[in-house]
């Protein structure tokens, strides 16, 4: 974390379960922060500090200068009241309760004053509210995650705790989950803590990731560098990095993303039709002019904001209009001599697109 | 033999009534916890199972009696209806405990943690998640309750005694009459007794059979 941006969350753990013992301390923004690590280092351990679920042996945790835990003041504030929202991994709806009383459940136990987040306009956001009547275990996966979802932030939590929430999701859907998430983000500027295994996920959400190996934090910073330290080993090419947006079809029957236009293949979506849609990083095209006579029908001019260049692999970080995260060779970075500043534009084929209402 | 079969029905009841709360507190507590305190918890709500009910009717005299411990807070409890039903929960508690136990045991903790999390005290999250999602758990063990109640007789016939009118119900009316060599309205009695006892049992059991085809499969979870 750089230093002009403020810190948020402050902590400094540790807690022995069995063999296991967790040992991690780092500052995060108010930003979306991963915590990125294999099974077992120990990330659900430490949401679960987080969230008052689990209780340090020793250490602190502060939040916006509150101390919400603190073994040496003997500080514990009990989870009900951290306002420390959590989205599990399969959703945890109440089964008793209707989409609707799930949603409502925790902003029916918020504080009048902090009520900031409207539950209808929520639903609205996050298109679940054709579906508020419905038994939760009528719900497709993604819909799912997006009830729980709506019930989290129903509450206007302070921080949005996000425990492998699309793990359990097939591609398609996970990219649809993790579009909505940003957005939500974007919208209503929750601080977020999202744990995952999956690289991409975590390029299309975090500016910064906590990686965690074995219960004790490997290295903490700006999620490129995972980048290029995944791009140097072998690993790369067993995961797809994908683009994630949601997006509004247009009255064209193009896809709008916040102003930035992108022609699809909308088939069976409607106009103003909320749509979650994932271009694979490998399938973009860089270019240093504007080409004429291309088939690809996307073309987007941008302004390269960094480029990681790996072993195996380079990654092109492009804002045009939302950022772009395009996969090239070190090759064709060399050839192009594709650099922060460079203005380019981003080339994708409308097949490239996949479009996914959740 | 109306008037024994609703005083039975009566006492059970009120057994029944007298157990809920204090089973689902010892029975939430059972579910969650684990270690030494649990295990003398358990332990002393089991013991009923373990002793002559005749005894636990001989103890609960002596607590209760005019010279017992509580007999001065307690005037004239023994004898008396409601002694009937005291003598039938306490021998009943076991029961009950350990299918409400059973129930809140099969309720995930994950959505338990969940509740919390959106802002559930422990109170709120019991009445509107555990209680809820164990709900033919907690029918079964009162029905239980109600049918181990209604058939008690060791315990109560001690310590509320068997006078006609008054603290005779069916399983001591039942008991006079074969003293008295009357058969065929013991007989009559006992009927009464399978058919009450056998209804309730029948929607126990079928309670229990659906709460076992209802219990989903747990998927783990990673660390």
């Amino acid at each position: 974390m750089g230093d002009s941006e403020k810190v948020f969350l402050d902590f400094d753990l540790r807690l022995q379960q069995g063999e296991f013992v967790l040992d991690v301390a780092a500052r995060f923004s108010d930003g979306i922060t991963a915590v990125f690590g294999p099974s077992g280092a120990g990330k659900t351990t430490l949401l679960g500090c987080l969230s008052g679920m689990l209780v340090p042996d020793q250490g602190h945790i502060t939040v916006a200068g509150q101390a919400l835990f603190s073994s040496r003041d003997r500080v514990r504030v009990p989870p009900q009241c951290l306002r420390a929202a959590m989205v599990f991994q399969d959703g945890q709806l109440f089964p008793h309760m209707t989409v609707r009383e799930n949603v409502e459940y925790g902003y029916r136990l918020t504080a009048q004053e902090h009520r900031v987040i409207d539950p209808v306009e929520l639903c609205e956001f996050l298109g679940i509210a054709a579906m508020l009547d419905r038994d939760p275990s009528t719900l497709s996966g993604g819909e799912r995650q997006r009830v729980a979802l709506a019930r989290a932030v129903a509450t206007s939590p302070r921080l949005l705790l996000l425990d492998e929430p699309v793990a359990s999701l097939d591609v398609r859907l996970r990219n649809s989950v993790v579009a909505y998430l940003k957005e939500v983000h974007e919208r209503y500027g929750i601080p977020m803590i999202y744990v995952s295994h999956s690289l991409s996920d975590v390029i299309a959400l975090a500016p910064n990731a906590l990686v965690l190996e074995q219960g004790r934090v490997k290295s903490f910073g700006p999620v490129m560098d995972l980048v290029s330290e995944v791009t140097g080993s072998s690993r790369v090419g067993s995961e797809d990095i994908d683009n994630l947006f949601v997006g509004t079809i247009s009255e064209s029957g193009a896809i709008d993303i916040d102003g930035v236009e992108v022609i699809a293949q909308p088939g069976g979506y409607r106009e103003g039709d909320r749509v979650a849609v994932s271009i694979s990083a490998s399938d973009i095209v860089l270019s240093l002019d504007r080409p004429h006579r291309i088939s690809a029908r996307n073309i987007l001019r941008g302004v390269v904001q960094l480029v990681e260049i790996g072993e195996y692999a380079a990654f092109a970080f492009v804002d045009a209009g939302q950022e772009f995260v395009v996969e090239l060779t070190a090759d064709a970075v060399n050839a192009l001599d594709v650099r922060a500043g460079a203005d380019v534009y981003v080339i994708f084929k409308t097949s490239s697109i996949t479009i996914t209402a959740g | 033999m109306l008037e024994v079969t609703l005083l039975s029905l009566r006492t059970a009841f009120v057994a029944t009534l007298l157990m809920l709360v204090p089973a689902l507190l010892v029975a939430s507590y059972l579910a969650r916890n684990q270690g030494r305190v649990a295990f003398a918890v358990d332990l002393l709500v089991s013991m009923p199972l373990a002793l002559p009910p005749v005894a636990i009717g001989f103890m609960l005299l002596w607590l209760f009696g005019a010279t017992g411990p509580l007999g001065s807070l307690t005037d004239g409890l023994a004898f008396t209806w409601l002694a009937m039903s005291i003598a039938s929960a306490i021998v009943s508690f076991p029961l009950v405990v350990r299918a409400f136990a059973t129930g809140l045991a099969e309720v995930d903790p994950r959505l338990v943690f969940a509740a919390r999390n959106l802002g559930a005290s422990w109170l709120r999250v019991a009445w509107t998640v555990m209680l809820p999602l164990s709900r033919r758990g907690i029918a079964a063990g009162l029905l239980l309750g109600f049918v181990r109640s209604f058939a008690e007789f060791g315990a109560t016939i001690v310590f509320a005694g068997n006078i006609p009118g008054s603290t005779q119900g069916l399983p001591s009316a039942i008991f006079s009459r074969i003293s008295a060599g009357d058969f065929t309205t013991a007989w009559q009695l006992a009927a009464i007794s399978i058919v009450i006892g056998g209804i309730a049992l029948a929607v126990h059991n079928r309670l229990v059979a659906k709460q076992r085809s209802k219990t989903p499969e747990r998927s783990g979870s990673d660390g």
